[in-house]
């Protein structure tokens, strides 16, 4: 298939104005919209059928709309507020008062509902999936800690990097492709102890939005997916806490008004445990093992019309064998965000951010002593406009990114040496959703993106065998290249029915800080590039389309969507290099491209004692690389044909809740010999292709249970209790060859599984 | 909670836990079965050249060395960059190729030439000879557990990245054998530790492990600079990771060509002149 273009995009929009209709108005629907207090809420969005119609509220709350003859769907929006969704009936005019309740910490206030499917319906981005922090809250956990990252890789398209892992991949791409923010700041590795749990505590999460298929124009810098985290905004008006103790860790949380209705406060913390028991061993007890994580957050409401917030999260792992090795990570980043409610239509948002992750290894093997530190300090200012009208929702932006990405600095025994760059990345999008006709919304944006390389260190010219050639000292504030895409973005919504849309869209997204990874998922040892005269931007584009059918008022869900995604300049170290070989990335890796394609299927159920969803996905992901596999195509390491996740949640009497999780995926793809020689009176394997043969195919089933109860204090204890691979199930996570002389062929293979059940039990208070 | 729960249900549930993590068990592969490929190890050293042919075998085949007769076909030959050239004598006993009229000497570069239906070249030259400073037995730790190192120094080749290659021989059979860089070292005497056995390896002494040491053993050393190719070819072979296979020096065959001239160090291995760090 050839490269699409943007010609995709002019034959969309032409498909959208052939659609395009008038409407016509008969009465007037109007109202004011109140927060739980009865104070009027500047700057809450208010649609009518799905968006058809949108309009901020004025200074005193007000909002007006001309509409025909009829019942209308109208919904109210604000931050911090739980949606309002009503129908109404329009036979003359009409003055309605409109009341959003705030949100509070309690999870089981943010209940599992049709919302979300109906939400579904009416987005017109296609690809995008809302992660139900409550729903995240009910479904099982490993080692009873609840993780937004595993939580998502039960959904259609995404998929775990290995056994256990936080990392996730979208649509064959691999979990570097993604972009992870939290506040809008990004989080670059957000995995503890080895990625086995996700860097977010979600006792302080609000929502989390993954965009797996076309990213608005609003975002950059990934090429799979966006997950779009939202910490909770601290409560303006009440004292809340919770204490929770697990296997592994224990964490507490407590909000509250500094100042009522006015500025408020929001810290949550968790530490990890493990080394305590090691102390009360004597072989370990001089060993390292534990994690923490610190968010707090500050709001404030400035005005009616300004609210303000200041987000912080501090991420840490210490890991360390006495005298051998140590491996310490650390994640900081801070957000300073405010949104300025302009007029009745048009809002305004100034985001300002910094992220510093840190990484530290060091090993001493036999007197040979190695050490490596990394870091990518990240700065990042942002202004984003929306714009509503009638008809429209414009938003325009800009984002100015700079980069000091040290790839390693590193001493091995004598020698030290160190590679840093800096770079800057500016970005501005002009995006627009329209409401073309009752049936048909289009979400049309292109992204301009401008990297430059900069100087004040080292570059290179390089030969075929990737030697250096000649060496640059490019000064500090010289630009040493500089890239430029334009990247398209867009979507169709055709509702054929109220309860039925057809989604289709095109994308093209570009990143230019990629990891390179030795090991097959996210680790502390993994080197980053950017993009430089020699590494090119990695670029994407992908078509998909889809449909989503609503059963039963929202209760039930159907949807399906395909895609065929291409991606140029993927970057794998060379054979026989990894982390350690060169101090110049650019001399241990080789670009090439990918493409992945497959289908995806969501059967939901929102409603009732029972919910829970299906997921099926049929996908191929493949990349080819020079130097790899002899130029050829070959199945890439995260391909898996077929993955089902079902996930089911029953609430049972006297305050019970069970729920299951069955995942199945089709074994990895891996390499394996299939010849073997003599050398030097030793065995070695020959392979005829990467990535050839198959692992036995995954699958697990994991169980929990919990009880809630409130107590007269107004105390909320919950006791769950849990197993993951209830049955026990060797699933392999690594497979290795060695000589055998008790086997007739000389050679064994040994599977070698990660966890087999894994039982967990917790326990938390609320108040 | 009612009562306070005690250190010991915690240590309970972190052992049950780790007890229940990682395992390992013997998997049946279904192997794909590939045409047999020819592979050549030709070593020219400062004494002459000596060269094994070989082929590929399936996974679910024992490796299997071919016959006097089929190698007795073979022609492997050596030629310098002065235009002389040496057929290599093919010995019954030890399965090998021989040649002494051509040497490895420094500034010359080298070519061998395996024929059976078609031919195979490689070509490869010595780097500037390494100097020898010093080995020594030792027991050293490593987390719970005592080790066994073999460690050696040699000189660095100053002022150019250096790869070398070392062999040790036991009771004149190749027991280890490995590549290096002078990454570290630069300049430097470039140390290597050599993990040979551990104490559990030693005390239990089973008959069939190969790496227990005894006392008596006769051990000698070869150290030799290598270019970079040849490097390549043998850390990825050593490595071999992620299923890659090493770029052949030969055309059309695996293998290599491995032009050196070697340091060399004897000893008798005796267990009561191992150091204790």
């Amino acid at each position: 298939m050839q490269k699409p273009t943007t010609t995709y995009v002019y034959v969309l929009l032409a498909f959208a104005l052939l659609l395009c209709a008038g409407s016509t108005f008969a009465a007037k629907l109007s109202g004011t919209v109140y927060d739980s207090q009865g104070e009027a809420l500047v700057g809450a969005l208010v649609k009518v059928d799905n968006g058809k119609h949108a309009v901020l509220t004025g200074p005193d709350g007000g909002f007006s709309f001309e509409v025909s003859d009829g019942t209308h769907n109208i919904t109210a929006e604000f931050m911090g507020c739980d949606p309002y969704d009503k129908r109404v009936n329009t036979s003359a005019d009409k003055h309605i008062r409109i009341t959003l309740q705030e949100k509070t910490t309690d999870l089981d206030e943010v209940v599992v509902s049709a919302t979300a499917t109906r939400e579904k319906l009416k987005e017109v981005q296609i690809g995008v999936e809302k992660v139900a922090i409550a729903e995240l809250a009910k479904t099982p956990s490993f080692l009873g800690e609840n993780d937004i990252m595993k939580s998502i890789q039960t959904l259609p398209g995404v998929s775990a990097e290995s056994e256990g892992a936080t990392g996730f991949q979208v649509r064959g791409g691999t979990s570097a492709q993604n972009l992870v923010l939290l506040d809008n700041a990004t989080i670059y590795n957000a995995g503890h102890l080895l990625g086995f749990f996700s860097t977010f505590n979600d006792n302080i999460l609000a929502n989390a939005s993954l965009y797996k298929g076309l990213i608005p124009a609003n975002y950059g810098g990934a090429t799979s997916s966006v997950l779009d985290i939202y910490t909770k905004m601290s409560n303006m008006h009440r004292y809340h806490g919770s204490v929770s103790v697990g296997l592994l860790s224990a964490k507490a949380s407590v909000e509250g008004p500094i100042v009522k209705d006015k500025l408020a406060f929001s810290v949550a913390a968790r530490r990890s445990y493990l080394d305590l028991f090691l102390k009360l061993t004597d072989d370990y007890k001089d060993n390292v093992l534990n994690f923490y994580d610190i968010n707090a957050r500050v709001d404030w409401k400035a005005s009616k019309k300004d609210r303000l917030f200041l987000s912080f999260i501090y991420t840490r792992d210490n890991m360390g064998l006495v005298d051998i090795s140590n491996m310490d990570c650390s994640n900081l980043a801070w957000t300073l965000d405010w949104r300025r409610t302009i007029n009745e239509h048009w809002r305004n948002a100034l985001t300002a951010s910094m992220t510093y992750y840190d990484s530290n290894t060091g090993a001493k093997i036999f007197d040979n002593n190695y050490e490596i530190g990394s870091y990518i300090h990240e700065y990042k200012l942002r202004e984003s406009a929306v714009l509503h009208t009638a008809h429209h929702t414009a938003r325009a932006g800009a984002e100015i990114k700079l980069f000091g990405l040290q790839s390693a600095d590193w001493t091995i025994n004598f020698l030290k040496q160190r590679e840093k760059r800096n770079a800057f990345e500016a970005s501005a999008w002009l995006a627009d959703d329209w409401s073309v006709t009752k049936k048909l919304d289009v979400s049309a944006g292109v992204r301009f993106v401008v990297f430059g390389v900069l100087g004040g260190s080292p570059y290179y010219d390089l030969d075929n065998e990737l030697n250096i050639v000649k060496t640059y000292n490019p000064s500090s504030t010289e630009l040493v290249k500089s890239y430029f895409n334009v990247e398209p973005r867009v979507s169709l919504n055709y509702k054929v029915l109220d309860n039925l849309s057809l989604k289709a869209g095109y994308s093209l997204t570009s990143q230019n800080l990629q990891a390179i990874r030795n090991a097959g998922t996210t680790m502390p040892i993994d080197r980053y590039v950017m993009s430089s005269n020699i590494v090119e931007p990695q670029t994407a584009h992908q078509v998909s389309a889809g449909g989503i059918l609503s059963l039963k008022d929202g209760g039930w869900e159907v949807s399906a969507e395909g895609y065929y995604k291409e991606i140029d300049n993927v970057y794998d170290y060379v054979d026989g290099k990894y982390f350690f070989s060169e101090i110049e990335m650019e001399r241990i890796i080789r670009g090439g491209r990918g493409r992945s394609y497959g289908m995806e299927v969501l059967l939901k159920k929102s409603l009732g004692k029972l919910t829970g969803w299906v997921g099926y996905t049929l996908s191929w992901a493949q990349n080819k690389i020079n130097g790899i596999n002899n130029g050829n195509w070959y199945y890439a390491s995260n391909d898996r044909r077929h993955d089902v996740s079902i996930v089911l949640m029953y609430d049972l009497p006297r305050h019970w809740e069970i729920s299951a999780l069955w995942m199945f995926n089709t074994g990895q793809a891996y390499s394996a010999p299939s010849a073997k020689y003599t050398i030097d009176d030793n065995t070695y394997y020959y392979y005829s292709e990467r990535n050839g043969y198959r692992m036995n195919d995954y699958h697990r089933l994991d169980i929990s249970v919990s009880h809630r109860k409130r107590t007269r204090h107004l105390l909320e204890r919950v006791w769950s209790f849990g197993f993951y691979n209830i049955y026990a199930r060797y699933n392999p996570y690594m497979i290795t060859f060695e000589d055998d002389k008790n086997s007739a062929t000389g050679t064994k293979a040994t599977q070698i599984s990660l966890f087999t059940i894994v039982p967990s039990v917790s326990f938390s208070i609320k108040f | 909670m009612k009562k306070p729960v005690s250190h010991n249900i915690f240590i309970f549930a972190a052992v049950f836990m780790v007890a229940m993590l990682s395992c390992t068990h013997q998997i049946d592969v279904d192997y794909k079965s590939v045409a047999k490929q020819w592979v050549v190890e030709a070593n020219l050293s400062d004494e002459g050249t000596l060269a094994k042919v070989s082929k590929t075998v399936d996974m679910t085949d024992t490796v299997m060395h071919l016959s006097t007769e089929q190698l007795q076909d073979l022609k492997v030959s050596v030629y310098d960059d002065n235009g002389a050239s040496e057929s290599l004598v093919f010995d019954e006993k030890d399965g090998l190729f021989h040649g002494s009229a051509i040497k490895a000497e420094e500034g010359k570069s080298y070519k061998v030439v395996f024929t059976e239906a078609e031919e195979h070249t490689a070509s490869s030259y010595p780097i500037k000879a390494t100097e020898f400073v010093d080995a020594k037995w030792q027991w050293t730790k490593m987390f719970t557990i005592k080790v066994l190192l073999f460690k050696f120094s040699v000189k660095d080749i100053p002022n150019e990245a250096t790869y070398f290659r070392y062999r040790i021989y036991r009771n004149g059979k190749i027991y280890k054998w490995s590549v290096f860089r002078d990454q570290g070292f630069q300049n430097r005497d470039v140390v290597v530790n050599v993990n040979c056995m551990t104490e559990e390896q030693m005390k239990k002494n089973d008959p069939d492990d190969e790496q227990v040491l005894h006392d008596g053993d006769e051990i000698r050393l070869e150290v030799a600079t290598i270019n970079r190719v040849t490097y390549d070819f043998l850390h990825v072979l050593k490595s071999s990771r992620n299923g890659a296979n090493p770029v052949s020096m030969f055309a059309n065959a695996l293998g290599y060509f491995a032009v050196y001239i070697p340091v060399k160090y004897e000893c008798v291995f005796q267990l009561s002149n191992v150091l204790e760090k």
